[in-house]
């Protein structure tokens, strides 16, 4: 177990970029980095797998830049990858627990960030009492508030499937949340 | 959702890792792919106002070049004189070169590469470019001037820029593939990226108006 979690997550292959496209892909991560690593982390990245995760989406996305057809944002396009990065991650059965975003609190320097980091990690554990499917809907539409096509294009859900899981995870979440108070 | 909970959530989208983190990580990428210039941009926080200040910038810089590098100069000296004053025309002036030597062959292909990585919809329009950039590429033989290619380059992104506000997409494209057979790396393409990104974002159906709040 131990050394299954020990080997590399992700087997990188060296690409040549050409000028443009790394012109593109820097904007893009410097846009986009951030959302997209809060996305991961929302889908159950762990912290410690985050980075290469982030990494690994925007490899990914060097080599897919030159099949990017334009029919999504580019913000969408990257989300669709990352969505796929994570499902790898969760493939590979290194979900990380609750406890561990604990530890990540202590860590947090301003009360700000403190706050913040508090709030992720209590939608973290709401997030963990949805399956799979609906915690990536949720994570699309009420965190990154993606509209409803959108996140059926990113997830290859149908519309109608997307709004059923939707409203679902939107229930279940609002259940976890009111245990969570009761239990406080 | 309650109020407590859309708070909750609010907060909570506030988690971003720090910049030295996202740093460490764009220095990963770059040892894997080379230099990711953070130029390159991206159209959604860009609008076409930013894309018409880079253009009259480049038509200034055009201008200028044009007044200080007459096209009727030739001779060696002064041309080494105006390099030492104006590097950022010297990168123009080594674009141009190479692409006097292109085949036409090569920049057709060049052209459809660029087409198809920033506006594949817009692959069949590139065929008109070879065309376009041999004819250009034999002007600028003639007399090779640092001002006029940046000249050239701004009256094609003008010509797209005209063509996407009187909503023909189809010739905006068509500049746009000839900038990219014309000038590959020339000073204007993140412009011309984030142009035809701005193209690719206008054939995307409209915004969905409809309620979120699932019944």
């Amino acid at each position: 177990m131990l050394q299954a979690l020990a080997m590399p997550l992700f087997a990188s292959v060296p690409v040549t970029l050409a000028p443009d496209h790394a012109r593109v892909l820097g904007g893009l991560y410097r846009e986009h980095a951030g959302a997209i690593f809060r996305a991961l982390r929302r889908w159950g990245v762990p912290d410690r797998h985050a980075d290469d995760a982030l990494q690994e989406t925007f490899l990914i996305a060097s080599r897919k830049l030159g099949e990017f057809e334009g029919r999504s944002t580019h913000l969408t396009w990257l989300f669709g990858i990352a969505l796929r990065v994570a499902r790898g991650v969760r493939r590979k059965r290194v979900l990380e627990t609750v406890e561990d975003w604990d530890a990540v609190d202590d860590r947090s320097g301003a009360d700000e960030q403190l706050d913040t980091r508090r709030a992720a990690a209590h939608l973290d554990r709401l997030l963990s009492s949805l399956d799979e499917s609906q915690r990536e809907v949720f994570v699309l539409a009420e965190l990154e508030e993606l509209s409803a096509p959108e996140i059926a294009e990113i997830t290859g859900a149908k519309l109608n499937t997307v709004y059923s899981r939707l409203r679902l995870a939107r229930q279940a979440v609002q259940k976890a949340f009111a245990d969570s108070k009761g239990d406080s | 959702m309650s109020d407590d909970l859309s708070a909750l959530i609010g907060r909570a989208r506030g988690d971003r890792p720090s910049p030295e983190r996202l740093e460490k990580v764009h220095a990963k990428l770059e040892r894997e792919l080379g230099p990711l210039p953070p130029g390159g941009g991206v159209p959604a926080s860009m609008g076409p106002t930013w894309i018409a200040g880079a253009v009259v910038l480049a038509a200034v810089i055009a201008l200028v070049a044009w007044r200080v590098w007459p096209a009727e100069t030739t001779s060696e000296a002064e041309t080494a004189t105006e390099t030492e004053t104006a590097t950022a025309t010297e990168t123009e002036t080594e674009t141009e070169t190479e692409t006097e030597t292109e085949t036409e062959t090569e920049t057709g292909t060049e052209a459809e590469t660029e087409t198809e990585a920033a506006a594949p919809t817009a692959a069949p329009t590139a065929t008109a470019a070879p065309t376009a950039a041999a004819t250009a590429a034999a002007t600028d033989t003639a007399s090779p001037s640092p001002g006029s290619s940046l000249r050239e380059e701004v009256a094609l992104l003008e010509r797209a820029m005209g063509a996407r506000e009187r909503g023909d997409v189809e010739e905006a494209r068509i500049a746009l593939a000839h900038h990219a057979a014309r000038f590959p790396d020339g000073i204007l393409a993140p412009e011309r990226l984030r142009l035809s990104a701005e193209l690719d974002a206008l054939a995307l159906p409209e915004p969905v108006t409809e309620p979120r709040v699932i019944p």
